[in-house]
């Protein structure tokens, strides 16, 4: 069975010339779906364990790998285990147990309101986990994320703008080429997810970005009147610096699922372009000083 | 749960009971929507998952039933009372406005009983405009209801207002369409291409559902009536004629198609005899085969149909 995220499209998907309400109906919600405004500080300073978050993330993309989710399940994964823990700390000294169970009530919650045939959450805990969660625990545990981000589990991601934004470009007329945008934007902006200062941007941004880097740059003469341009360029900047360059470079033409920066270090540390520190979509607070990318001793290698 | 006293049952869902109760602060009638989570071993089920969140997203439209509030209990069992750790139950109550009827009650009523009569033809365009700006908004916020039938169209009967509820089957639709699950929507209601096993359905499924809410209010039976997938299929066939690739492409490649007798497509208007010609006409586009050439919700609003409501109390 193929991908989700490579499916073919079907020849008339609802939102492939989306209208413009159901665009701005988007992106005034997606500002409610997002975690709350200090948390990238947070992550920054390391209030938030970057460590047991990056871990969290990368297995979460392993999980929706081996059952072929649609890209849609993982992001919505990570943007649950995000906004909850911008709302809420787990336990610091939990042997990692708590940040386990959390991965898996997000992993879980999202299948369930994404996929059509959920594993059984026995199965769900794949690649040998320190711990193993009975589902009463794990149901437990879904019930307090869901109460904690007020039941609002249908966010607004980047992929409901893809269509949209592909549209915009001036060569996405074939439908080879719309599925070549949508393929490769789609595995950009999972990639995202394991950096956090992609957590500066709406995922309107995100979206728009992916598909400026899925075209090489060739920009449309406006995404749209409510995304702003210049926090596009610095979205796209730092994708072509923390994701594009990940990639091995034998598919680096592609951009297929890059490898995972080699320590959470890195990911805070690798650099971004000087104007966009600090990303203005959210108002987030701008980070303390950071090295330079280059000269991060435990940046990951290109 | 104190702040509500339970009034009577009215229902029973997938997943539990369904109260009608008072709150007691206010003295307003809501429905208590139980879903006793441990039967499902798995969690959370999906369909109250969905249902929650989906109704969070929507319920600002006048057209879905309101959700007031998701109360979650934990429930201590008789056996576990005196039980100095007692093993609790968790219960979800979703509270919702409460509505005193449904369509298909409604429309039981105007067929049996003391009174048999038709319905008045202002009304039946005045719910058909309310449903078609709910499934609009459902489908303007990328989600497709797929459960659509006169049971699940809330009424408040003296103010003549008509509500989706019932969202456990609903779901997001994100492109490129996924394949989904086709076990889904009453049969009477199910659209050809879920009955011929198409996975990559959109929201054409939820317009022919409407179409068929449409005639059944018109003719106050159902429209096609069918006790099995097979029996569901011959019952369009035979009215609408036996579709063909020339007047739905692909759909011989479709995963349930045989070859079926080639029925001719009979008169719409005579199977609802008492529409006139602008109502058939928007029946007959709700009931394309193709369902790319499916009327939007969005476009239907602007049928010559309705050209004779007072589009101004919606």
């Amino acid at each position: 069975m193929p991908s989700s995220s490579t499916m073919p499209l079907s020849p008339d998907p609802p939102f492939l010339c989306a209208d413009e309400a159901a665009i701005a109906g988007l992106l005034d919600a997606e500002p409610h779906h997002m975690p709350e405004k200090d948390y990238l500080r947070r992550c920054r300073d390391r209030s938030v364990d970057v460590t047991a978050r990056l871990d969290a993330v990368n297995w979460i993309l392993k999980v929706h790998a081996y059952y072929e989710f649609s890209p849609v399940t993982a992001f919505l994964s990570v943007n649950y285990f995000d906004r909850f823990l911008s709302r809420c700390s787990l336990p610091q000294q939990s042997g990692g147990w708590a940040f386990q169970l959390l991965s898996v009530a997000c992993l879980s919650l999202a299948a369930k309101m994404e996929e059509s045939h959920v594993p059984f959450l026995l199965d769900l805990q794949l690649f040998e986990p320190k711990f193993v969660f009975e589902p009463k625990t794990i149901q437990r545990m879904e019930l307090w994320v869901m109460s904690n981000l007020k039941w609002r589990l249908r966010s607004v991601t980047p992929f409901d703008y893809l269509h949209y934004f592909i549209s915009k470009l001036p060569s996405s007329s074939s439908s080879q080429s719309l599925n070549h945008f949508f393929s490769t934007s789609s595995n950009l902006i999972l990639s995202t997810t394991r950096v956090i200062n992609f957590l500066g941007f709406a995922p309107s941004t995100v979206a728009a970005a992916a598909v400026l880097c899925s075209a090489n740059g060739q920009l449309p003469l406006s995404f749209h009147d409510r995304v702003n341009d210049e926090m596009v360029r610095c979205c796209h900047q730092l994708m072509e610096e923390y994701v594009v360059d990940t990639c091995p470079a034998s598919v680096k033409a592609r951009i297929t699922e890059p490898a995972p920066p080699s320590s959470p270090v890195g990911v805070l540390d690798a650099a971004t372009c000087g104007s966009c520190d600090t990303p203005s979509d959210r108002n987030f607070a701008g980070p303390p000083n950071k090295r330079l990318r280059s000269s991060a001793s435990d940046a990951p290698q290109r | 749960m104190e702040k509500y006293e339970k009034l009577e049952k009215v229902g029973e869902g997938t997943y539990g009971k369904v109260y009608k109760a008072r709150e007691k602060a206010s003295g307003s009638l809501v429905a208590l929507k139980k879903t006793r989570l441990e039967m499902d071993e798995e969690g959370v089920p999906p369909t109250a998952l969905r249902e929650v969140s989906l109704l969070q997203l929507l319920s600002q439209s006048i057209y879905i039933v309101r959700l007031l509030s998701v109360e979650h209990v934990d429930k201590v069992p008789k056996s576990q009372k005196s039980s100095s750790n007692p093993l609790t139950k968790p219960i979800l109550y979703l509270v919702f406005e409460y509505l005193d009827t449904d369509l298909k009650k409604f429309i039981d009523s105007h067929r049996k009983g003391p009174n048999p009569r038709p319905l008045p033809p202002p009304l039946i365009q005045s719910f058909l405009f309310q449903l078609c700006k709910g499934v609009a908004h459902c489908h303007s916020h990328g989600v497709l209801h797929r459960d659509l039938k006169p049971q699940n169209l809330l009424l408040d009967q003296h103010k003549g207002i008509l509500k989706i509820a019932d969202l456990g089957l609903g779901r997001a639709f994100t492109v490129p369409l996924k394949s989904y699950t086709h076990e889904i929507v009453t049969l009477w209601y199910r659209a050809p291409e879920v009955l011929l096993g198409s996975t990559h359905y959109s929201t054409g499924v939820d317009i022919w559902s409407v179409g068929c809410i449409f005639a059944e209010m018109v003719r106050r039976q159902a429209l096609f009536p069918g006790d099995s997938e097979f029996q569901q299929l011959i019952h369009i066939f035979k009215m609408l004629g036996t579709p063909t690739e020339e007047n739905w492409p692909g759909v011989t490649s479709l995963r349930d198609w045989h070859v079926y007798p080639r029925w001719e497509p009979q008169s719409l208007a005579k199977n609802v005899p008492s529409l006139g010609p602008d109502g058939v006409d928007l029946l007959s586009k709700m009931l394309k085969y193709n369902p790319s050439e499916r009327i939007s919700a969005k476009a239907a609003l602007d049928h010559p149909y309705f050209d004779s409501l007072d589009k101004s109390q919606f």
